[in-house]
């Protein structure tokens, strides 16, 4: 396990509660397990079977479709998918053609990692297939690994792969209108949330779209849906919270700190009505 | 008592809805549209105020007055004579936790840096 907030009873979601939720007290979220690095296979468990239901669980929680392409092809035995699965993460592959690579992918591909691997993203498994060195002679389930790998990795297919499960997350809850809306937005107001990433900015939006309260309020003439969440309190102890705005179409048109009369007029019209009215 | 100005609009940025460019007083100010119930349009002039959120504050050893932007954010560093709960930075900026935590520095020269400088559209009355 490489991440020691894990070992910590007391914290909460890896003490970010705004970036993370844990209903089942097992997992940080959805998309913290999709994109840590941190996630460990439990005993018993090669990687693939990990994969297979890591992902297969998150994704079919989110979107079932997603699910099952993830659960094919990252933890089925046979055929094309298996060949891949095996190869790219060395359960019955040579250690030796995927570097130290390979004691992120899984029990067997390295002698000294015998249960559990890291888990890395998905993207992750199709960027670092492409850039695996492979200094000896690989095996058949290497070689097609190998192909496979370059092809996902360096083609314009894997942008498009990459492209169609952000889709599916991204229309599931909401993206800004375009990359340039997305990458100004987290210029100015990344730092309010100690994001490092637009992806990290983006995904805390996500967070508190999942976890917030839904509230109605008005800006430029338009009643739009927003999302709250309380962050704690700022320094003159008023109550600060997250705020994402969608417009019509669902969009995400802001995502920003708000608190004292900023957050009460936006929300009520008057900054002495202290009340979240959220809505279904 | 709000220190409403009016204020010109000079532009609206095509990605970030909030970000607006305004004349106040002859001073170009680009800040945070937090709070705005109705449609604005460029070239037009309407009622607003000013306030910040998170800030630190610390005495000036000179008297200077002036608003300067400090990144591509809508950060300032904000210098002049705080009169209670207002400071004056050539636009009047109003914050009561000015008066009830800072009423030390009353009628001095202060430095306030705030992390980002929101403007408040108001209705016509």
């Amino acid at each position: 396990m490489n991440n020691p907030q894990a070992f910590n009873r007391y914290a909460y979601t890896l003490n970010n509660p705004i970036r993370y939720n844990d209903p089942s007290g097992h997992f940080a979220s959805l998309e913290e397990v999709l994109q840590s690095h941190s996630v460990t296979s439990g005993p018993g468990l090669n990687a693939g079977n990990s994969f297979g239901l890591t992902f297969g669980f998150n994704l079919s929680s989110l979107n079932q479709v997603g699910g099952m392409l993830f659960s094919q092809n990252f933890s089925s035995s046979s055929g094309l998918s298996g060949g891949f699965t095996n190869g790219l993460f060395g359960h019955n592959g040579n250690p030796q053609y995927f570097g130290h690579h390979s004691s992120y992918f899984g029990c067997n591909c390295h002698p000294s990692v015998t249960q559990g691997g890291f888990v890395p993203t998905y993207w992750e498994i199709f960027e670092t297939a492409s850039y695996i060195p492979f200094p000896g002679n690989p095996g058949p389930a290497a070689k097609v690994a190998a192909a496979l790998g370059g092809i996902l990795g360096s083609s314009k297919f894997f942008q498009k792969t990459k492209n169609f499960f952000s889709g599916i997350f991204t229309n599931k809850l909401g993206s800004f209108a375009g990359e340039s809306k997305l990458l100004a937005h987290f210029e100015k107001h990344g730092a309010e949330f100690g994001a490092k990433s637009a992806d990290e900015y983006l995904s805390t939006a996500h967070q508190v779209m999942q976890n917030g309260n839904k509230v109605k309020y008005l800006y430029k003439g338009e009643t739009r849906n927003g999302f709250v969440q309380l962050m704690g309190t700022n320094r003159k102890g008023q109550s600060k919270f997250a705020f994402v705005g969608t417009n019509s179409k669902g969009q995400i048109t802001t995502f920003h700190t708000k608190s004292g009369k900023d957050f009460w007029k936006t929300l009520n019209g008057n900054a002495k009505d202290k009340t979240i009215r959220p809505v279904k | 008592m709000m220190n409403k100005y009016y204020a010109k609009v000079l532009k609206l940025d095509p990605d970030i809805e909030e970000e607006v460019t305004l004349d106040v007083n002859g001073i170009e100010i680009t800040c945070f549209a937090s709070v705005c119930p109705f449609k604005i349009s460029v070239g037009k002039e309407y009622p607003v105020a000013f306030e910040f959120d998170d800030f630190d504050i610390s005495e000036q050893s000179t008297e200077e007055t002036s608003l300067a932007r400090l990144g591509s954010d809508y950060s300032y560093e904000l210098k002049g004579k705080l009169d209670g709960d207002t400071v004056d930075v050539g636009i009047r900026i109003r914050d009561e936790f000015l008066s009830s935590e800072y009423g030390y520095l009353d009628g001095k020269f202060v430095s306030l840096k705030v992390g980002r400088l929101d403007v408040e559209f108001l209705e016509e009355e």
